[in-house]
C-alpha cells in the first residue's frame, strides 16, 4: 500500500470518526450521556490525532491535540460536559473536518478560525489545572511512576506507514523518557539491508503519571504491526525483577518473554490482541465497476438462453439455465455489496436539528426511526441534500413557536420524526411533525392567484399539498435564510424523480405534516416483469405487480370488478399510442403503488427477467411513464415503466409517449 | 573498535566524499541507500555530507547505522559533516550517539544514553 493509498483510508476513516464523535455528542446533549460515548469521543480524536502524525499534518494534529486534552479531563472526570462545552467541541469537530478536506485536497482553512476554539478549549485546560484541583490528587497510584516499554516493530511496519520516532514523541509527550536503547542486533550490513524494512527495536524507560491507558493509546496505531510489552517498574525492587527483557530476535517472529512473572506485563501482540477485522473497505467505484460488469453478464446470458431455446438442445438449456441462476445469485450479493443502512445518512440529521433549532430559536426533538432499512448507496447519496431540505422546512415552517404551541396545549418542544421502511419493493421515507399542518385554503388561494389551477376545479388534498413543489411556489409569510423563498421544494421533487421516487405529502391542521419520499432500492438491477403490447416491449418492476388476471373485453369503463372490489385500469396500447388491434385475449397486471392499486391491460405476459436499467437520455426526461430503459437478451430494447407517474397520469388513456 | 586483522591508513586513498540530500525518510530510502553503497566499492574513508538532507525517519538511521557498520568491518572510518538538526534530534530520541556512529563501535545496540 503506498502512502496515497493509506492517505485515502486516513481520510475516509476520519470521516467517520468525526460523525461518530458528532453522534456522540448530540447524544450526549440530548442526556444519553454515558461513559462509552465519552470514551468514543475520545478515542475518534485521538485516533484522527494519531493518524493526522503519520501524514505531516501539523495543524490537524495540534488542534486535535488540544482537543483530545479536553476531552481527557471529560474522561476522568475534571470536567463536566455540559452543553456550552458540547457545542464548543461540535464547532471543533466541524474545523478537524475541514482540516481533513484540507488534506484532501480542499482549501485550508484560515488559521485564524482555529483561534478562538483554541483559546474557548485552552479556559477549560486552565480550569481544571488550577492548584487546587483534586484530579491529580485522585490519580491511582498505580498508574504512575516508572514504566518499561519493550516496542519492536515488525519487519514490514515501515511500510505500513508507522513510525517508531513518532511513537517516541508522543511518549516524550507523557512524561520524562529516562532511557531509550535502540537495539540494533538484527541490522544487516549495507550490503544486505533492504531500505524500508526495520530492523531496529526500542527498550524504553518512561517516567510519567498519565497511566497504563494513555501508554497503550500511543501504540494504537501500530498495535499490529509489533511486539509490544508495556509493564511498570516497581522502583527498588530487586535486582532480578529490573533486569531488562531479552531482546527479541528481528526475525524469529516470536513475541517477546513475558514482563515478569508477576503478570503485570501486557503483552499485546498482533497475533494475541489482533482482533480479526469483519469488514474491509473497497473504493466505491470498484462496486461500481463490478455492478456494471453483472449487469452486462445479466444481457449477455438473457442472450445465451434465447440461443440455446431456439437451438432446440436440451443440455445446452440445461447448462444455461443453470448459468442463469447462478449469475442471479452473483446479481444479488453484488447489489447487496452496495447496500447502506439509511441509519449512517439520518445521524446527520441530529446536528441539522440542533444548529437549525439554535438559529430558529425553537426546542425541537428530533427522533429517529428504521436506521437499519438498507438501499443502495447510490441512492443513499443523492438524497441527503433534499432530506435536508425537508427537515429544515419542517423546522421553520412545520413547527410552530412556542408561544403558538402552549396556546394550543401542545408540549412547547416541538418533533420532528425521521422514519424508514421497505414497501413494495421501494424504500419510504418519512418526514414528519407535529407543527400546525398545511393550510389548505391559503395553498389554494395562492395557486389561484398563480394561476397555476383553475379555481373551478376541485382539487383532493393531495392535489392541493402537491402544488407547494410547483417552481416558486411559495405561501410562507416571512422569509427566513433557511427557507419560506419558494426555492427548493420543486428541486426536491426534481431530485427525487431523477432518483425514479416520489414525494407525497399528507397533512392535518394543527396536528402536522407527513411528507413521504418513496424511492427505488437501486438504480442498477431489478427484478422485471415483461409484458408485451403489439411489438413492444415493456417492463413492470416485479416488486409493483401484485397479480394477473384475464381482462374481460367489451368494458368501456376506466375500471373492471376484482372480487368484489374497484379496480381502474388504464391500456398501455393507449396509453403509449401504439397501433394495430388488440389480440382476443388481453390480460390485466395489478399493480401497487403506495395505497394505490390499479390494472394495466396488455397483450401478453412475458414473465420474469433480470432487468438491467439503462438510463434514459435527457431527450426522454420529460417523457412521463417511462423510468429507463432495458436491453433484451434479443439484443432489442425494452422500456421499464414508471408506475407511479402512470398512476399521477390525469387521464389515464391519453398518449404518455409519442 | 573492532579492528579487522589487515591494517591500513586513511592515507592509502583520499576520502569518498558523498553528499546525501533530501529526505532520509521511507519514500527516498531505496535512492539514499543507492548513493550510500556507493562507499563499498571505495577503499578508504568516507564522509559523508548531511548537510542538505531535511528530514529523516528510522530508514535513514538504519542506512546510516548500517553504512557504518559495513565500512567498519573494513576497517575503514566514516565521519559525518553538516548533521542537520532534524538527524541530531532523531539520533538524540533514539539514545544513539552520533559520534558512535562516526566511530562504529562493535555493538551499537547497547550504547544507549539516558535521555
Amino acid at each position: 500500500m503506498n502512502m496515497e493509498q493509506l492517505l485515502q483510508t486516513f481520510l475516509g476513516e476520519s470521516r467517520d470518526l468525526l460523525e461518530e464523535m458528532e453522534r456522540h455528542l448530540l447524544d450526549i446533549r440530548a442526556g444519553q450521556c454515558g461513559d462509552d460515548a465519552v470514551n468514543a469521543i475520545f478515542r475518534a480524536a485521538h485516533t484522527i490525532k494519531g493518524s493526522g502524525g503519520l501524514f505531516d499534518l501539523t495543524e490537524l494534529v495540534q488542534f486535535t491535540h488540544v482537543v483530545e486534552s479536553v476531552l481527557d479531563l471529560v474522561r476522568d472526570g475534571s470536567l463536566a460536559l455540559d452543553h456550552d462545552l458540547v457545542a464548543l467541541l461540535l464547532a471543533c469537530c466541524d474545523h478537524i473536518h475541514l482540516l481533513v478536506e484540507a488534506a484532501a485536497g480542499a482549501p485550508a482553512p484560515d488559521p485564524a478560525q482555529a483561534a478562538p476554539l483554541l483559546a474557548r478549549l485552552e479556559v477549560h485546560l486552565h480550569a481544571t489545572h488550577a492548584p487546587d484541583g483534586v484530579a491529580s490528587a485522585d490519580a491511582p497510584m498505580a498508574d504512575s511512576g516508572l514504566w518499561r516499554i519493550s516496542y519492536h516493530p515488525h519487519p514490514t511496519a515501515l511500510r505500513f506507514g508507522n513510525s517508531p520516532l513518532r511513537v517516541l514523541r508522543c511518549l516524550k509527550a507523557l512524561g520524562t523518557l529516562e532511557q531509550v536503547r535502540t537495539r540494533t542486533d538484527g541490522l544487516p550490513p549495507l550490503e544486505l539491508l533492504e531500505p524500508e524494512t526495520c530492523y531496529l527495536g526500542f527498550e524504553i524507560e518512561l517516567r510519567t503519571d498519565a497511566g497504563r491507558a494513555r501508554i497503550e493509546e500511543v501504540f494504537e496505531f501500530v498495535r499490529d504491526e509489533c511486539e509490544l510489552l508495556i509493564a511498570p517498574v516497581v522502583e527498588g525492587a530487586t535486582a532480578a525483577a529490573a533486569t531488562p527483557l531479552p531482546p527479541p530476535a528481528i526475525d524469529d517472529g516470536e513475541p517477546p518473554a513475558a514482563a515478569g512473572e508477576n503478570g503485570t506485563g501486557v503483552q499485546a501482540s498482533a497475533r494475541g490482541a489482533r482482533q480479526e477485522s469483519r469488514s474491509i473497505r473497497v473504493d466505491a467505484d470498484r462496486l461500481d465497476r463490478m455492478i456494471d460488469l453483472v449487469g452486462e453478464l445479466i444481457i449477455a446470458v438473457a442472450g445465451s438462453n434465447a440461443s440455446a431455446q431456439r437451438s432446440g438442445d436440451a443440455a445446452l438449456q440445461e447448462s444455461t439455465s443453470m448459468v442463469a441462476e447462478l449469475v442471479e445469485q452473483v446479481r444479488e450479493s453484488a447489489l447487496q455489496l452496495r447496500m447502506v443502512k439509511i441509519g449512517g445518512t439520518f445521524s446527520r440529521f441530529h446536528r441539522v436539528v440542533h444548529d437549525v433549532a439554535r438559529e430558529l430559536g425553537k426546542d425541537i426533538a428530533l427522533v429517529v426511526s428504521g436506521e437499519d432499512t438498507e438501499l443502495d448507496k447510490s441512492v443513499v447519496e443523492k438524497i441527503a441534500d433534499p432530506l435536508t431540505h425537508l427537515v429544515r422546512n419542517a423546522m421553520d415552517h412545520g413547527i410552530e413557536p412556542a408561544a403558538v404551541r402552549r396556546a394550543c396545549g401542545k408540549p412547547e418542544r416541538g418533533t420532528v420524526r425521521l422514519n424508514a421502511f421497505h414497501d413494495s419493493g421501494s424504500i419510504v421515507i418519512e418526514i414528519s411533525d407535529d407543527g400546525g399542518g398545511l393550510d389548505r385554503e391559503r395553498i389554494l388561494a395562492k395557486a389561484v392567484e398563480r394561476g397555476l389551477i383553475d379555481p373551478a376545479r376541485t382539487l383532493t388534498d393531495a392535489e392541493v399539498f402537491a402544488l407547494v413543489f410547483e417552481p416558486g411556489f411559495s405561501t410562507a409569510e416571512k422569509v427566513t435564510n433557511l427557507s419560506g423563498r419558494g426555492v427548493g421544494m420543486d428541486v426536491v421533487r426534481r431530485n427525487i424523480s431523477a432518483l425514479r421516487g416520489s414525494v407525497d405529502i399528507a397533512s392535518r391542521p394543527g396536528i402536522g405534516t407527513t411528507i413521504s419520499v418513496r424511492l427505488p432500492l437501486t438504480l442498477a438491477i431489478i427484478n422485471g416483469f415483461q409484458v408485451g403490447v403489439g411489438k413492444s416491449v415493456f417492463i413492470l418492476p416485479l416488486d409493483v405487480v401484485e397479480e394477473c388476471i384475464e381482462f374481460s373485453s367489451g368494458y368501456q369503463a376506466e375500471y373492471t370488478d376484482l372480487r368484489g372490489g374497484v379496480l381502474p385500469y388504464l391500456r398501455l396500447r393507449s396509453a403509449f399510442g401504439i397501433d394495430g388491434t388488440p389480440p382476443p385475449r388481453e390480460s390485466i397486471v395489478v399493480v401497487k403503488h403506495g395505497p394505490q392499486r390499479c390494472g394495466i391491460v396488455v397483450d401478453q405476459l412475458l414473465g420474469e427477467w433480470q432487468t438491467v436499467i439503462k438510463p434514459l437520455s435527457s431527450v426522454f426526461s420529460g417523457v412521463r411513464g417511462i423510468s429507463g430503459s432495458s436491453i433484451l437478451g434479443s439484443g432489442e430494447v425494452a422500456l421499464i415503466l414508471d408506475v407511479g407517474s402512470l398512476l399521477r397520469s390525469d387521464e389515464p388513456d391519453a398518449p404518455l409517449a409519442a | 573498535m573492532n579492528c579487522p586483522a589487515r591494517t591500513r591508513s586513511a592515507d592509502d586513498a583520499p576520502p569518498l566524499e558523498i553528499a546525501l540530500s533530501g529526505g532520509m525518510t521511507i519514500e527516498h530510502a531505496a535512492d539514499q541507500a543507492r548513493r550510500l553503497r556507493a562507499a563499498l566499492t571505495h577503499s578508504g574513508p568516507v564522509q559523508l555530507d548531511l548537510g542538505e538532507v531535511i528530514a529523516i525517519d528510522v530508514t535513514g538511521v538504519q542506512l546510516l547505522l548500517a553504512t557504518t557498520r559495513s565500512l567498519a568491518s573494513h576497517a575503514w572510518p566514516v565521519t559525518l559533516h553538516g548533521v542537520p538538526p532534524a538527524v541530531e534530534h532523531a539520533f538524540a530520541l533514539l539514545g544513539i550517539d552520533l559520534d558512535v556512529v562516526s566511530s562504529p563501535a562493535p555493538n551499537v545496540a547497547e550504547a544507549g544514553s539516558p535521555r
